[in-house]
């Protein structure tokens, strides 16, 4: 139980709007993810969240969940349409918790916890969600470097009257909003003026997706904006601790994301690398 | 500005007395002139030194250089601004152009900025961008000749980062 409220409060799944999870295979613990939609119904009720914030979670028994809903929110059910929509009040009298159930074998099946405006009819209220998997088909996957030199303190000689350095810092944030993520990435880690100008400079994300596997202790990450796609891809643990997480710990830091996806098939990974935030 | 205005000529006089003779349209790309002859009230060149404008911030060689740019660029369409998009397209005319020592592309862009010319400076900043472009972060300080100016704290805070789960 601790872990699914741990999970809830992490910065990465608090601070952002769209949020989905996903357990891969039935039936193992299904029970985690039901502790997941309840503590995040919990965090929602008491921290006066935001209208319009969406949380998806894919599960195949979406209809014994949203009877233990409704079971465990009893006291706060303004409507309940048998295992369709579940209406509850939040400690804001201006906004209400809108559980919907998706047939599994729509696009969107799971069930999506919404917050709406209270005096809104939920028939009123469509909420625009993708399909689950829309990365870009044309991403480029990068290759993974090599990191070791990034303590490399070797110093080139300079050659011209006016360098890199020379700029004013209003001149290197221009040259920053034109990097990529991973250019950015790697500026910061060159020197601290760098750092903290990288540091100063949102990025914005289209999607942000996650997908952890306990299985193969594996890791994708995407991070997609309108104008450039990176993709990682690593396929060892070791691999995901030292080019995917530093990479998650930048892009929560700066990034604003519409949508952000969580999929996993093992709680401790999920646990583990969002341990940190 | 009307078709004998851009016939006009204008000189500039570069940093090191060197003066160039161009036409008003091809120059009107530099927001900077364009305000200095709107408030100078100079209305085509002449052949006393009060119609020639000075830039003590540029000197010939980039002057030069941000002349044949502007009259490579003179016909084009004024782009749309889209506050959204950062990155710009760089066409293999401009490729060709920036294709010049750090040192020189540097004081272009400080050119372009003083001058105000925005096509200039974003294509020459997205050119800076794209060189860094692939790069670790080591190679990116030896192209740049940046200094690892990180104290120990700072990298014992960055190897942690990468490292948390070795804690």
């Amino acid at each position: 139980m601790n872990d699914m409220k741990e999970l809830v409060e992490a910065l990465i799944v608090s601070n952002y709007k769209n949020v989905a999870f996903s357990k891969w295979y039935y039936p193992v613990n299904p029970e985690n993810m039901d502790l997941l939609v309840n503590y995040q119904i919990e965090s929602l009720i008491s921290n006066n969240a935001t209208i319009g914030i969406n949380y998806r979670f894919k599960k195949w028994d979406a209809d014994q969940c949203m009877d233990m809903m409704s079971t465990n929110f009893k006291d706060r059910v303004v409507h309940f349409k048998k295992n369709d929509e579940l209406r509850l009040q939040t400690n804001n009298p201006a906004k209400h918790i809108l559980l919907t159930k998706c047939d599994r074998y729509s696009k969107a099946w799971g069930i999506l916890c919404q917050v709406i405006p209270s005096d809104l009819h939920e028939t009123g209220f469509v909420a625009v969600w993708p399909g689950w998997n829309d990365n870009d088909p044309d991403a480029d996957r990068e290759p993974i470097r090599n990191y070791d030199e990034w303590d490399d303190c070797k110093m080139g000689e300079p050659e011209y009257e006016t360098n890199w350095c020379d700029l004013p810092p209003e001149f290197k944030l221009q040259c920053i909003q034109k990097m990529d993520f991973e250019t950015r990435f790697n500026l910061r880690y060159t020197a601290s003026e760098e750092k903290n100008l990288v540091g100063s400079e949102k990025l914005h994300f289209y999607q942000v997706y996650f997908e952890i596997l306990g299985y193969s202790k594996s890791l994708v990450a995407t991070f997609l904006d309108k104008e450039n796609a990176q993709l990682d891809v690593c396929d060892t643990e070791s691999v995901v601790k030292s080019h995917v997480i530093p990479r998650l710990l930048y892009a929560v830091n700066v990034g604003t994301m519409q949508k952000l996806y969580i999929q996993t098939d093992s709680d401790k990974g999920i646990n583990e690398v969002l341990a940190p935030l | 500005m009307s078709d004998a205005d851009s016939q006009k000529q204008i000189k500039l006089t570069s940093s090191d007395d060197k003066t160039f003779t161009v036409s008003r349209k091809v120059i009107s790309q530099s927001k900077t002139i364009t305000d200095i002859i709107q408030n100078l009230g100079i209305e085509e060149s002449g052949s006393t030194s009060e119609d020639t404008i000075p830039l003590q911030k540029v000197t010939s060689t980039i002057l030069e250089k941000i002349i044949t740019w502007c009259e490579h660029h003179a016909d084009d369409e004024p782009k749309k601004v889209d506050e959204n998009k950062k990155t710009v397209d760089i066409s293999e005319w401009d490729a060709e152009f920036m294709k010049v020592d750090q040192g020189t592309l540097f004081e272009i862009i400080l050119a372009a900025n003083y001058l105000d010319i925005r096509g200039l400076l974003d294509v020459t900043t997205q050119n800076v961008a794209n060189m860094m472009k692939g790069k670790t972060p080591s190679q990116i300080r030896t192209l740049f000749n940046i200094e690892n100016d990180f104290s120990e704290e700072e990298r014992e805070a960055m190897k942690k980062e990468n490292a948390w789960c070795e804690d």
